[in-house]
């Protein structure tokens, strides 16, 4: 036996000993998100090949992200029309208002479990791979194809190795791995491979660091992140603890890395590419008109907790907006709970309804010309948040807040101690 | 997010890319390509929608050969019946204006103007089908009828 992780996730799905990169398979999908971005084209696609039942409704999850609460006509009659398919289809598991969501987020929260085969619509669908599932985004084609067969088809891949280990300096955070995770490799090496994460800096991390990690994977043209997952996995999701499946110590990967944890700093993608990875030092000082922190990469408790930690008790600078929008209702509901809404409102931040909102250019929060953003989501290509002469600079929470406060560009470092 | 109207799209492909497409609705099937020769990561990104593939079957292009593919294109294009090829060297072994015949099973690539072969990766016998069947969704739908 000398298989990598993913080979290990896959066979065992299958039920086979083995799995060769290379090969065409068809995999069972056992939990499936659909957004309202495509959610339209793939029920009207479905009620036009006449179909009107979908195998599972069970396993599929419809999450209303990208514009909630509609925030135009068009979208609201879109969600209508979604809400009557899902009725028609019998699919329950649907983000209304209320128990919303950006639909990443709601998979990771009670849905998906480690080793399962879990897809979605959209781009970071790769993020549930923080559980120890194989995960990854697919296209309407392929939902319909999941919806109306149970599978797949998928190439399984070849694999690429990160060992990332000591521990990370205080005020380095996931999302600074993330960034630095995206040029480990050249830019070639990570199309269409599975990127294996493991190393003692990544048991260390919370659920919530690793999803940041797998989700921004998609950034380097990677098809998925896989972890372990261990008691904190199973222990996220609710899930028996299971064997622990890890690759094998002979397994064959296209290439290796390590990563010493303890010499990153805090970092940023600089405009107008996620993989413009920089250190945040050369950008300080850098005015900053806007600071956004949420997203299905950087909304959930640990992002919230630490954009408090910095502005508890102080103020939002002069001449800078904050907005922060919490992963999910869920998430919302528990940062109210510990206090760390209340905290973040005092200090000047205003909080908008869980979305996608402004990292998709959707609805509101949007950015104008000449205008600079620090940002804890995913993407930072011109005009992404509003205005094509706008900048954005991608960062952790701590970063943002930091900017936050300041007014301008800040290493977090400084405000922590 | 709208419905995919491959002609429609395809009226403005490459325009920004071929001055004699530019502004000119059809501009670029006009000319008659019908193979794209591309560089690394064709389609570029990360993106889960298919609508840039459908773009190129709506602008007339029956074969796209790629030193290598963003994975969401590669498949996008299978899905939806457009074949592809990988072939590193690709960009150097032809130009615009060649004549290219190819061999998507086994991946062998003929350039009929310079008498020259280069060997890119074949297209598997599934992804063929797909294709052959009219792309996924009639894949699906031929099997639903079985």
């Amino acid at each position: 036996m000398s298989a990598t992780l993913v080979e290990k996730l896959i066979a065992r799905r299958l039920n086979r000993d083995t799995i060769a990169p290379g090969e065409i398979i068809e995999l069972p999908v056992d939990r499936l998100m659909i957004n309202d971005y495509v959610g339209c084209v793939a029920f009207s696609t479905l009620a036009k090949m006449g179909l009107d039942r979908i195998l599972r409704p069970e396993r599929v999850l419809v999450a209303l992200d990208h514009s909630m609460p509609a925030f135009s006509v068009d979208a609201a009659d879109k969600q209508v029309f979604i809400r009557q398919q899902c009725a028609r289809l019998e699919i329950e598991n649907v983000g209304f208002l209320g128990k919303h969501g950006i639909g990443h987020q709601l998979m990771v929260e009670d849905f998906t479990r480690p080793y399962e085969i879990a897809v979605g619509t959209d781009s970071h669908a790769t993020m549930y791979g923080g559980l120890g599932a194989f995960s990854f985004g697919i296209t309407v084609s392929d939902a319909i194809s999941a919806l109306v067969t149970g599978n797949i088809w998928v190439k399984v891949p070849e694999s690429l190795k990160i060992q990332v280990n000591g521990s990370l300096p205080i005020g380095v955070v996931a999302k600074d791995l993330s960034l630095a995770l995206l040029n480990v490799f050249d830019s070639d090496r990570y199309i269409y491979r599975a990127v294996e994460i493991v190393g003692e800096t990544i048991d260390t991390l919370n659920i919530d660091g690793r999803l940041i990690i797998s989700n921004m994977i998609a950034e380097a043209d990677a098809k998925c992140a896989v972890f372990e997952a261990d008691a904190k996995a199973f222990a996220f999701t609710g899930a028996p603890i299971q064997d622990c499946i890890s690759a094998d110590s002979d397994a064959i990967y296209v290439d290796q890395a390590y990563v010493d944890a303890t010499q990153l700093e805090p970092l940023l993608s600089y405009p107008h590419s996620v993989k413009n990875v920089k250190p945040l030092s050369y950008a300080k000082g850098i005015s900053v008109d806007q600071v956004f922190i949420g997203s299905c990469t950087n909304g959930r408790l640990e992002d919230l907790q630490q954009a408090a930690e910095i502005l508890k008790g102080k103020k939002v600078a002069k001449g800078t907006r904050l907005i922060v929008v919490p992963a999910s209702q869920t998430v919302a509901r528990e940062a109210t709970r510990l206090g760390i809404i209340g905290t973040l409102m005092e200090a000047g931040a205003a909080i908008m309804t869980s979305s996608c909102c402004s990292c998709a250019g959707h609805g509101p929060g949007l950015i104008g010309n000449g205008e600079c953003c620090v940002s804890t989501t995913n993407r930072n290509f011109q005009g992404r948040m509003g205005s094509m002469d706008a900048d954005i600079f991608l960062g952790s929470a701590y970063t943002a807040a930091a900017a936050a406060l300041t007014g301008h560009i800040t290493d977090p470092r400084e405000l922590l101690y | 997010m709208q419905e995919m109207d491959a002609a429609a799209m395809g009226n403005w492909v490459f325009e920004d890319l071929e001055p004699r497409a530019e502004g000119m609705q059809g501009g670029f099937k006009l000319l008659g390509f019908d193979i794209v020769i591309a560089g690394k990561n064709f389609g570029c990104g990360n993106k889960s929608v298919e609508h840039p593939m459908a773009a190129l079957i709506g602008a007339g292009v029956r074969l796209v050969i790629a030193e290598s593919f963003s994975r969401y294109n590669y498949r996008n294009a299978i899905n939806l019946t457009l074949p592809v090829l990988t072939c590193p060297g690709i960009r150097q072994f032809a130009h615009m204006g060649d004549r290219i015949s190819a061999n998507l099973l086994s991946g062998e690539i003929i350039n009929m103007t310079s008498n020259q072969t280069i060997q890119g990766d074949g297209l598997s016998e599934f992804a063929l089908k797909i294709i052959a069947s009219g792309g996924l969704l009639e894949h699906i739908m031929a099997r639903a009828k079985r």
